[in-house]
């Protein structure tokens, strides 16, 4: 189902956790809310769900406002962060509390349930553990039982708090790309929230950044990883070098070099700018005139790259520099002339 | 390769001789002398068994002095079955009311922010810093022949001090903290995620309550009933004052046993006596017995 958010506010006392967020969401898409902690996401999600009521704005599913209808019934399927399993119950039981609890007239036969339950464990891949109870699974077995459990109700959207947050880093991969699949065979109109750039990047058809209760920009990954519009994106997905600069005379500076930095971008005022640019979008170069130079202090390998610290005068922080594995790295000690095209500029 | 450059980067694994020094300096670092060991221990017991086992152990031969038939013959005299059979009904209103009150409490604080809230909390822990001659006193002060509301409910023929109602009364008083005290820290810890999870699945507030609230704290909430129930049963004070003493009328077991150690009845008085000193060794094994079994689910901060 589709839900459109309009100009929700939420404040808790004085505090606003957000303040105008607009957002649609497509049937069947798979969104991530990303942002630091603070940021509104996960109060956000609780509006979607009806845990929460904003204090203005609507949210509307499928074209009708369900703003202020209570959580239960918004038939939505919550996934908490530590997955709420109830502890006294079977997974089994956990899974069919949701049919369970439906008046008479709703409510599917006891066959029907035992078969739905059959049903979603074999989705989740774990046919087998329907008679144990939470405290006996593993932390990614709880996950895809609540997961089943909040699916068993055939929820107009699945919302996900920090999925991942509680799992150690191989379980989460394993987990994420599961999820990938899982919706990619059921459609289930998804939305999750995440403090891991990496999860949403990769998990997400469409990754909305918050921070400090509004949306910062909102996209594709790659589009949101190629052209962030703010400084904060461009700082919180991926890393990045971050210089004082200045544009004049049609060129970049970087503060404290003489030589300018690159050409200035096609319509960039003069004036005070803070440079983003990615470790990996820097480049060693012979060609003189543009770029600066700094002194390799180390270089290490990690997984498949080889990442260098470069030491430049005036700068407290070394510079990371980013090669490809099939390159051979620079020498530590050695003086490295580094230039770059692609980089981001924002107002200081 | 990749296995054995894996491998390389781990330390390797410490040597059994050192495992064994690395205790042996942990113990030293904790331990005391031998003899001092021994003299803390010796200290500890001999407190133990002058405060303790001694008075315990000299209740039940005092009830049973004089042989198994005088001894239950004190129990099922006229007055001693009144007074149990009053303790009985008291605790028998007081334990649920406070059951009621103590879940909702417990749930009221450990789920919502209202104004006033660290206050109930405060007042929830009066009947625990008040003397409970006080605690009857007052009631005394509220019902009682001379208080403002005093004559209205002897006109109607209402009768609270010196009768049941004033016992309950005093008694729901002086126990009303131990459930809500054991239920509060627990909710907290739980918090309101398996909750909110039953709503987000459909289910009413009272489905909830019943099938995910209720049985999460279930055995905190025995853990309660039971120290509040061996509350009510051995109060003293506050229902002492607001009794009147009316022996076969408002004697609670308590209350009998004074009267009859007053009148010198000596085994009378034990007899009675081992009554309680039974429950409460009743009270404390399934009190042990519930922290043993489930540690997890009671409530960590607080004993009683």
């Amino acid at each position: 189902m589709e839900i459109s958010i309009k100009g929700v506010r939420k404040e808790f006392g004085s505090v606003a956790a957000l303040r105008g967020v607009d957002l649609d969401i497509a049937s069947g898409e798979l969104v991530a809310l990303l942002g630091p902690s603070g940021s509104g996401k996960t109060t956000l999600l609780r509006l979607i769900a009806g845990l929460e009521y904003p204090e203005g704005g609507q949210i509307l599913f499928g074209g009708e406002d369900a703003s202020l209808l209570p959580v239960k019934n918004r038939n939505v399927g919550f996934v908490f962060q530590h997955y709420a399993l109830f502890r006294h119950m079977t997974v089994a039981d956990n899974i069919s509390f949701g049919l369970r609890v439906r008046s008479a007239r709703r409510r599917p036969a006891r066959e029907a349930i035992d078969a739905r339950v059959r049903e979603l464990l074999s989705l989740v891949q774990l046919p087998d553990i329907g008679e144990r109870y939470p405290h006996q699974l593993s932390g990614g077995q709880r996950q895809r039982v609540a997961l089943a459990r909040a699916m068993a109700i055939d929820p107009a959207v699945l919302l996900l708090d920090e999925p991942f947050g509680a799992l150690d880093a191989q379980v989460r991969k394993d987990l994420r790309r599961w999820l990938r699949e899982l919706h990619a065979e059921t459609r289930h109109t998804t939305v999750f929230v995440t403090h891991d750039q990496e999860e949403a990047l990769e998990l997400a058809d469409r990754v909305v950044v918050m921070n400090h209760g509004v949306i910062e920009q909102s996209g594709r990954p790659e589009e949101l990883y190629r052209h962030p519009s703010s400084a904060f994106v461009f700082g919180f997905l991926g890393s990045a070098n971050i210089f004082p600069a200045r544009v004049s005379a049609g060129a970049v500076h970087l503060e404290g070099m003489e030589r300018p930095f690159a050409p200035a971008p096609a319509g960039q005022p003069d004036g005070r700018y803070r440079l983003f640019v990615r470790p990996h979008d820097l480049r060693p170069t012979d060609q003189p005139g543009l770029g600066f130079v700094g002194v390799v202090q180390e270089a290490r390998f990690l997984e498949g790259i080889h990442r260098i610290a470069i030491a430049i005068t005036g700068r407290r922080d070394p510079v990371e520099l980013h090669l490809p594995a099939h390159e051979t790295p620079p020498a530590a000690g050695s003086r490295i002339h580094l230039a770059s095209e692609r980089f981001g500029l924002f107002a200081a | 390769m990749i296995d054995t450059l894996a491998h390389a980067s781990l330390p390797p694994p410490p040597k059994p001789h050192e495992l064994a020094t690395a205790r042996a300096v942990t113990r030293a670092a904790t331990g005391e002398a031998p003899a001092i060991r021994l003299l803390l221990i010796a200290a500890a017991i001999l407190f133990l068994t002058l405060f303790l086992f001694a008075p315990l152990a000299l209740v039940f031969t005092e009830a049973l002095r004089q042989g198994v038939v005088k001894f239950i013959g004190a129990l099922t005299q006229k007055e001693a079955l009144a007074a149990i059979r009053l303790t009985l009904i008291t605790a028998g209103i007081s334990v649920p009311l406070n059951l009621a009150f103590g879940l909702a409490a417990a749930w009221a604080i450990a789920r919502f922010r209202f104004p006033g809230k660290s206050l109930l909390l405060t007042l929830i822990d009066l009947p625990f810093s008040v003397s409970p001659v006080i605690s009857g006193l007052v009631f005394v002060l509220i019902f009682g022949a001379q208080s403002l509301i005093g004559p209205w409910l002897s006109a109607h023929g209402i009768k609270i001090v010196f009768a049941l109602p004033g016992i309950v009364l005093a008694t729901i008083f002086v126990t009303l903290p131990f459930v809500a005290r054991e239920l509060i820290p627990l909710m907290q810890e739980q918090g309101a995620d398996q909750e909110e999870a039953a709503l987000s699945l459909g289910a009413s507030g009272w489905q909830t309550f019943w099938h995910v609230t209720l049985p999460n704290v279930r055995w905190g909430v025995l853990y309660g009933v039971l120290l509040c129930n061996a509350r009510a049963m051995g109060e003293f004070g506050a229902v002492s004052v607001i009794s009147g003493h009316v022996r076969g009328l408002t004697n609670t077991i308590p209350l009998h046993v004074e009267v009859l150690y007053n009148e010198y009845a000596f085994s009378a008085a034990f007899a009675m006596a081992s009554l309680l000193a039974l429950l409460a060794l009743v009270t404390l094994a399934l009190k042990t017995f519930l922290e043993w079994r489930f540690a997890g689910e009671l409530a960590n901060g607080l004993r009683h």
